[in-house]
C-alpha cells in the first residue's frame, strides 16, 4: 500500500482528534480574528439603536438547549445592548419576552438573570423594565391571540404575576404596541412571526437564527420584510462586536476560524490525493 | 455555588463526555447517556404540555379554581384532542379524523390568505424589483462604482440580474409539463447550477453551525466544567472516562466472542 492509499485510509478518528485539538486550542491559547460587521447584523443594531424613547421591544425566543451555543449569545448580547442604552443614555427601552418552544422557558430565566447581575435590578427590574411571559402553547394561534389581547393570552408572567398588575404592560394591551421585535429561532417560527405577527400587526421585526437556517432567511431580508438578520455564531460575535460586549460569540469565532482553515486544507489535500490515485489507475 | 448546581454541572459534564466517547466506538457509557436523554426529554415534555397546556386551558377552564371563570367551550377542543388518542383503538380510529378535518380546514382558512398576502406577494413584488430602480438601490451598496455606473445608466445591477435569472432558470428546471430540450433544456442546466451553489451555501452553514455546537460543548467543559468552584469537573470525570474505557476495552478483548446463529463455534 503506497503512502497515499494509507493517507486517504486513515482512520476517521484522527481527523476527531485534528477536530477536538482545533477546538480546544483556541479556548486556551488567545488570539485575535477579525470580524467584519455585515449589513445583515448592522441591520438589527441600528433598529433597536434608533427607537424612540420608552419603546418596547419584542423578544421571542424560539429555540432550545441544543442551538444555546448560536443562539444564546446573541440573546445576551441584544439585552446588554438594551439595557446600556437605557443605563449610558437613558432611553427606557422595556423588553418583553416569550416563547412558543416548549423547552425555552429556561433559558430565557437565565438570560435576564444574567442581565439582572450586570446592571443591578435598579436598571433591570421584573415588571417595569422587563417581563417574560414564559412558553404559551398554540403555535400561530398565539401570535394571533397576542396581537388581539396580550392580557388575555397570558394572563400572567413567567413566574405567575398577574400582566395586568404589571407596569411594563399598562400602556401595551398587544403586540400592535410594541416599536419592535427580534425573533431568535431555531425553526420556522420566523415565518410564523412574519405571516401572523409582522404583517397583520405592522410591526418591523428582525431575526436571530442557527446558521442551518440563515440561508433560508435571506430572501425576506432582501425584500425588507425583516430589518437585519443575524445567522449562527458568526451573527452572533457580529452583534458583540457592535454592542461592545464580551460574550461567548467572539472567543468561538478564534475556534471557528481555525478549524475551517484546517478543515479547508483538508478537503483540497484529500481531493488532490484521490485524484493523484486516480491518475494511477486505482480506485 | 449551591450544591444542587455544582451537581448539575458534574451531570452536565460526566453526559457530555460519555456522549463524546461514542466518536471513539459504540460503548455503555454511550448506551446510558443516550437512554437517559431519550427518558428525561420525553418526560420533562409531558411535564410542560400538561401544567402549561392541559391545566390551564383544560382542566382549569373546565374545573375553575375559586375566583376564576369557567369556560365550559374547552369541552369541544377536549373532545377533539380525546379523538386523536382513539387512534390507539383500531375499531375508533374514525373519530380522529373529526379532529384532523377541523384541524385542516381551520388550518387552511387561518393560513392561506395570510400565507398569500405576508409571504407570497412581498417575495413574488422582490424578486421583480431589478426591473425597476427601487431594486437597484437594494443590491448594490450606495458608494460602488457600479452603483456610479449602472445608476447613471438606469440599469438594473448586476446582482438583482443574476437573482432574477436564478429564480428563473430553477423554475424552469422543476417546470417538467414540457421536456427538457434545446432551449428549455439549457435553461434547467443553468437552474440546476443555481440549485447547487444554492446547496453549498447552505453546507456551508450547516458545518458551522455544527461547529459551533461542538463549541459551546467545549466552552461548558473547559470554563464551566473545570472551575475551582466546581472542584475541577471536567478533569477528573475526563480521567475516570479514559480509565473506564481502556478497562472496557480490556474486558471486551478477554470475553469469548459469541457464534452467530448458523455459524460453526
Amino acid at each position: 500500500m503506497t503512502f497515499t492509499q494509507k493517507l486517504l485510509k486513515l482512520d476517521r478518528r484522527w481527523i476527531y482528534l485534528m477536530v477536538a485539538i482545533c477546538i480546544i486550542v483556541p479556548v486556551i491559547v488567545t488570539f485575535r480574528v477579525p470580524i467584519q460587521v455585515t449589513p445583515e447584523t448592522k441591520g438589527v443594531y441600528d433598529k433597536i439603536e434608533s427607537l424612540p424613547k420608552d419603546s418596547t421591544i419584542l423578544l421571542s425566543l424560539d429555540y432550545d438547549p441544543s442551538s444555546m451555543p448560536e443562539l444564546y449569545p446573541m440573546t445576551l448580547a441584544i439585552l446588554d445592548h438594551i439595557f446600556t442604552l437605557n443605563r449610558d443614555k437613558g432611553r427606557g427601552l422595556k423588553v418583553v419576552a416569550v416563547t412558543l418552544w416548549p423547552t425555552g422557558p429556561g433559558l430565557g430565566v437565565s438570560a435576564f438573570a444574567a442581565m439582572e447581575d450586570k446592571f443591578g435590578t435598579n436598571l433591570v427590574k421584573r415588571g417595569r423594565d422587563y417581563a417574560f411571559l414564559g412558553y404559551i402553547p398554540g403555535g400561530y394561534a398565539v401570535v394571533i391571540g397576542l396581537g388581539q389581547d396580550l392580557k388575555r393570552i397570558s394572563p400572567t408572567d413567567y413566574w405567575g404575576t398577574p400582566t395586568s398588575q404589571e407596569p411594563i404592560f399598562e400602556h401595551l394591551n398587544s403586540i400592535r404596541d410594541v416599536a419592535y421585535m427580534v425573533e431568535l429561532a431555531a425553526g420556522a417560527t420566523v415565518e410564523t412571526w412574519i405571516t401572523y405577527g409582522s404583517k397583520p400587526y405592522g410591526f418591523p421585526m428582525g431575526a436571530g437564527v442557527t446558521a442551518v437556517s440563515a440561508a433560508g432567511y435571506y430572501p425576506y431580508y432582501n425584500s425588507k420584510q425583516i430589518t437585519g438578520l443575524m445567522g449562527g455564531l458568526k451573527g452572533a460575535a457580529e452583534y458583540e462586536k457592535l454592542a461592545n460586549v464580551q460574550g461567548n460569540a467572539v472567543p468561538g469565532m478564534r475556534a471557528q476560524a481555525l478549524l475551517h482553515f484546517v478543515l479547508v486544507i483538508v478537503v483540497i489535500v484529500v481531493n488532490v490525493l484521490f485524484i493523484v490515485e486516480r491518475s494511477k489507475g486505482g480506485k | 455555588m449551591p450544591l444542587n448546581e455544582v451537581l448539575g454541572i458534574w451531570c452536565g459534564v460526566g453526559l457530555t463526555l460519555f456522549i463524546f466517547t461514542f466518536l471513539y466506538k459504540d460503548n455503555p457509557f454511550y448506551r446510558f447517556a443516550e437512554h437517559l436523554y431519550v427518558g428525561v426529554s420525553a418526560a420533562y415534555w409531558m411535564d410542560i404540555l400538561y401544567w402549561n397546556s392541559i391545566k390551564p386551558k383544560v382542566v382549569d377552564a373546565i374545573v375553575p379554581p375559586l375566583g376564576l371563570e369557567r369556560h365550559l367551550i374547552a369541552i369541544i377542543p377536549a373532545i377533539l384532542g380525546f379523538f386523536v388518542i382513539l387512534r390507539l383503538m383500531p375499531s375508533l380510529t374514525w373519530l380522529s379524523r373529526i379532529t384532523f378535518a377541523f384541524l385542516i380546514g381551520a388550518g387552511s382558512g387561518i393560513g392561506i390568505p395570510q400565507v398569500i398576502s405576508a409571504i407570497f406577494l412581498p417575495q413574488l413584488s422582490a424578486t421583480l424589483n431589478p426591473i425597476n430602480k427601487e431594486g437597484f438601490k437594494l443590491a448594490e451598496p450606495a458608494h460602488s462604482a457600479w452603483a456610479g455606473i449602472w445608476g447613471w445608466l438606469g440599469a438594473p445591477s448586476p446582482a438583482q440580474i443574476i437573482l432574477l435569472a436564478g429564480v428563473f432558470s430553477v423554475v424552469f428546471f422543476f417546470f417538467f409539463s414540457v421536456e427538457h430540450k434545446g432551449v428549455v433544456g439549457n435553461i434547467s442546466v443553468v437552474g440546476i447550477y443555481f440549485i447547487m451553489i444554492s446547496f453549498g451555501a447552505q453546507f456551508g452553514y450547516t458545518v458551522m453551525a455544527r461547529i459551533s455546537l461542538l463549541i459551546g460543548r467545549m466552552q461548558y467543559l473547559m470554563q464551566v466544567g473545570n472551575s475551582r468552584q466546581v472542584f475541577y469537573a471536567s478533569t477528573i470525570l475526563f480521567v475516570l472516562v479514559i480509565v473506564f474505557m481502556i478497562l472496557y476495552e480490556v474486558m471486551a478483548a478477554r470475553r469469548p466472542t459469541t457464534p452467530e446463529p448458523g455459524e460453526s463455534a
